[in-house]
């Protein structure tokens, strides 16, 4: 069976199918990047931590501010950005039924 | 308090008349659309607030105002990097599926999620299959929203002399009907509740729904927002409150029994929930202090009450500002003669004695020798969140409405800056309230209300408190009204419409919806007469089921043209069945609730990779879907 990713196939395949599975693997790298941001600088700074050696950010334990509240920021901006910006403005068709009942 | 000054009972009677308007004003929409569409999917026309916002409102279900709340009472601030997942849910929930389905769902005039997948793979099997485990799952997972619904009620109208005048005509009348074990009060919040509830869903469909979702959606934003203001005035600052919680040691859990030399007196004795009180130590006679976190009754002719859960502070800084608070440098007496005598209190398993457990990960935990949330359990809920709420049936139907991709875009910039003005500030105000409100650490589920009542008294604005409990009961509702109108589009339209009657008249699927949706409704409401234990437990396990079963097959049915009728079966039982295995394990090893965690990760994980890997075992076995199936779906039409 023909694969979307060979040359010569991709033009035959739905744009919006194409579009969607870009954005698809985009989000699935930003949902990556979170986890190692997140639970990685988490790990490091706030596990079995003595709570002398807590620093406090803006009223915040320190490893929660840059482990979760700038990661959190940044995810924000980016889904913004992504959903704004980045998400192709594809047709998405007529409902079938909708037709079926005017047409 | 009189019945019309009671700001929470008019705040609930307003949001009542507003919520049967809305549903109201959708049934006369209704009336003039194609029928099932209409119905369940609200003629596929959801703008950008309503997308956002019932997406987002469905989502927040009662565990995000009730159980969310008290895990940050209880353990601190590790519950930021428990949630944190919820940073890219919006992208992932609406991102990674919504665009495809909602094409997907045009092609083929889908209304409910089993209909997507059977005419993608043109299998009546998986289609009944799908719709089965998702009536079953998704009723399970009502009955917890009802009882939580219903605790938020009870504490919202409790006080109400109507409501308690109402309770007691109920108990009077029905009383011998009642099941054992729960109170009148309970039982009319729950009828109550139920009967709102099915009535707008029935009567108005998806469309009142929506709106409805969209309507919870405001009042819990600005519920949480106007909280944050108060919770941090109050507090004195953040960096005030996180000092305090950096110096706190976690309390001693137990239980205490209160005692009179001589037998009480006709009106009994009676100390109320929450109340303090002090012993001294029997070996440096320093003052402990504690709290009981249920109300306490010796019988008339009694000398004792039973035993009742107690809280004893530990933190010297927490006991010495607590006394503070009182008149007279020390709780208020007990009634004359009354002693309290400890019975058991229990350190907790991790982090008794030791500073900073509350601003440090994995938290504090009474049962838990490795801490709340150990590096693996904190992998897992940040895959759990994300992952588990793009498989939900729930969110899926949601991406079946919308009318345009551009109302997608703009719907999850809107839902990624709304989650984040929720769940971050949810922390914070909760970590406040351990500083506001020590000692509930046995009852952490009234966190919320008692956090509600409490920041509108310091305020001065009685009214607020109506306002700020409304939020939680608004996420219950949302929740529950899309449920229950899911298992009714999928019971009518995937079992009776497609295997029983294909000829089906509008009027008679008319007819089978109504009847549909208000059957659920009852028999989610006999189920919460008797409520459950271990209410966020079900939920946790029907939610994780329905990802695990949903996730896998969608997913590869809209991005893998090779994904055929055998592999998405694989996926959906094997992958629901290894889920399954891992929580049956867990009952038979521990005898509990908590399931085997492999390697510490969820059983969502292990669910969720069987599902990846029986759909490519079932999939490359087998031959490839015909021809005509990959071109209708991936190919350019004409």
């Amino acid at each position: 069976m023909a694969e979307p990713d060979s040359p010569p196939e991709a033009s035959r395949f739905d744009p919006v199918f194409l579009n969607a599975r870009r954005e698809a693997w985009l989000i699935l790298m930003a949902w990556a990047v979170c986890l190692i941001w997140t639970v990685g600088y988490s790990a490091v700074a706030g596990y079995g931590v003595a709570y002398e050696e807590v620093s406090i950010i803006l009223g915040m334990p320190g490893w929660v501010f840059w482990g979760v509240l700038v990661p959190w920021i940044a995810a924000t901006l980016f889904s913004v950005w992504f959903g704004l910006s980045y998400i192709a403005d594809d047709d998405l068709g007529a409902d079938e039924d909708d037709e079926a009942s005017h047409g | 308090m009189a019945d019309g000054a009671n700001p929470a009972l008019v705040m609930f009677l307003l949001y009542t008349l507003v919520v049967f308007a809305l549903a109201w004003f959708a049934h006369r929409v209704l009336s003039k659309k194609a029928f099932l569409s209409e119905y369940f999917l609200g003629s596929r026309g959801l703008g950008m607030v309503a997308l956002a916002l019932t997406f987002g409102a469905t989502s927040a279900s009662a565990g995000s105002f009730a159980g969310f709340p008290s895990l940050i009472y209880a353990h601190g601030w590790v519950l930021a990097l428990w949630i944190a997942s919820y940073m890219i849910f919006p992208l992932c929930g609406m991102g990674l599926l919504g665009k495809r389905l909602n094409q997907v769902a045009r092609k083929t005039g889908a209304i409910t999620v089993p209909d997507v997948l059977r005419e993608r793979f043109e299998s009546k099997a998986l289609a009944l299959i799908s719709t089965l485990l998702m009536a079953f799952m998704l009723t399970i997972y009502l009955i917890p929203q009802f009882t939580l619904a219903t605790l938020i009620m009870e504490q919202l109208l409790g006080e109400a002399a109507l409501y308690q005048r109402a309770a007691m005509g109920l108990a009077s009348v029905a009383g011998g009907l009642m099941p054992g074990g729960v109170s009148a009060e309970y039982v009319l919040g729950l009828l109550l509740f139920a009967v709102l509830v099915v009535l707008y869903t029935t009567f108005g469909g998806f469309r009142a729904v929506v709106w409805t979702d969209v309507l919870q959606g405001f009042v819990m934003i600005v519920g949480v927002l106007v909280m944050l203001v108060l919770a941090l005035a109050q507090v004195g600052g953040l960096p005030a409150a996180t000092q305090r919680l950096a110096q706190m040691t976690p309390p001693r859990l137990g239980e205490v029994v209160f005692e009179t030399p001589i037998p009480a007196p006709a009106t009994g004795h009676r100390i109320p929930s929450d109340t303090w009180f002090t012993l001294a130590d029997e070996t440096t006679s320093a003052l402990r202090l504690f709290r009981i976190n249920q109300p306490a009754l010796i019988a008339p002719g009694d000398t004792r009450s039973a035993a009742i859960k107690a809280v004893e502070i530990t933190t010297p800084q927490e006991i010495a500002d607590m006394l503070g608070r009182f008149e007279t440098g020390a709780p208020p007496p007990l009634p004359a003669r009354v002693q309290p005598r400890l019975v058991a209190m229990a350190e907790y398993v991790h982090g008794a004695g030791r500073k900073g457990v509350y601003v440090t990960a994995p938290g504090p935990s009474a049962t838990e020798a490795d801490g709340f949330l150990p590096l693996g359990l904190a992998v897992s809920f940040f895959v759990f969140w994300a992952l588990s709420g793009t498989g939900q049936p729930g969110n899926m139907i949601r991406l079946m409405a919308f009318d345009s991709a551009a109302t997608l875009k703009r719907a999850i910039a809107s839902l990624s800056v709304y989650f984040a003005l929720i769940y971050f500030p949810l922390v914070i105000i909760f970590c406040c309230a351990r500083v506001l409100a020590p000692g509930l650490d046995q009852t952490p589920d009234r966190i919320m209300p008692v956090m509600a009542f409490l920041l509108s008294d310091g305020a001065h604005v009685p009214w607020l408190a109506g306002l700020l409990i409304a939020a939680p009961f608004a996420a219950a509702m949302s929740t529950v009204d899309s449920f229950m109108l899911m298992i009714s589009s999928s019971v009518v339209r995937d079992v009776y419409q497609q295997n029983v009657n294909p000829q089906a008249s509008e009027r008679t699927i008319k007819r089978m919806s109504y009847a549909c949706t208000l059957v659920i409704g009852i028999v989610a409401t006999g189920g919460a007469l008797y409520p459950p234990q271990f209410l966020q437990y079900i939920i946790v396990f029907t939610g994780g089921g329905l990802a695990v079963a949903f996730l896998g097959p969608m997913t590869l049915a809209l991005y893998w043209p090779r994904f055929n009728k055998t592999g998405a079966l694989a996926s959906m039982i094997g992958g629901f069945l290894a889920y399954l295995a891992l929580y049956i394990a867990g009952f038979v090893l521990y005898g509990g609730t908590s399931p085997v965690r492999p390697l510490g990760f969820d059983p969502l994980i292990w669910g969720f990779a069987a599902s990846l890997l029986f759909a490519w075992i079932g999939t490359v076995a087998t031959p490839p879907p015909p021809e005509r199936l990959v071109r209708k779906f991936f190919y350019r039409e004409g």
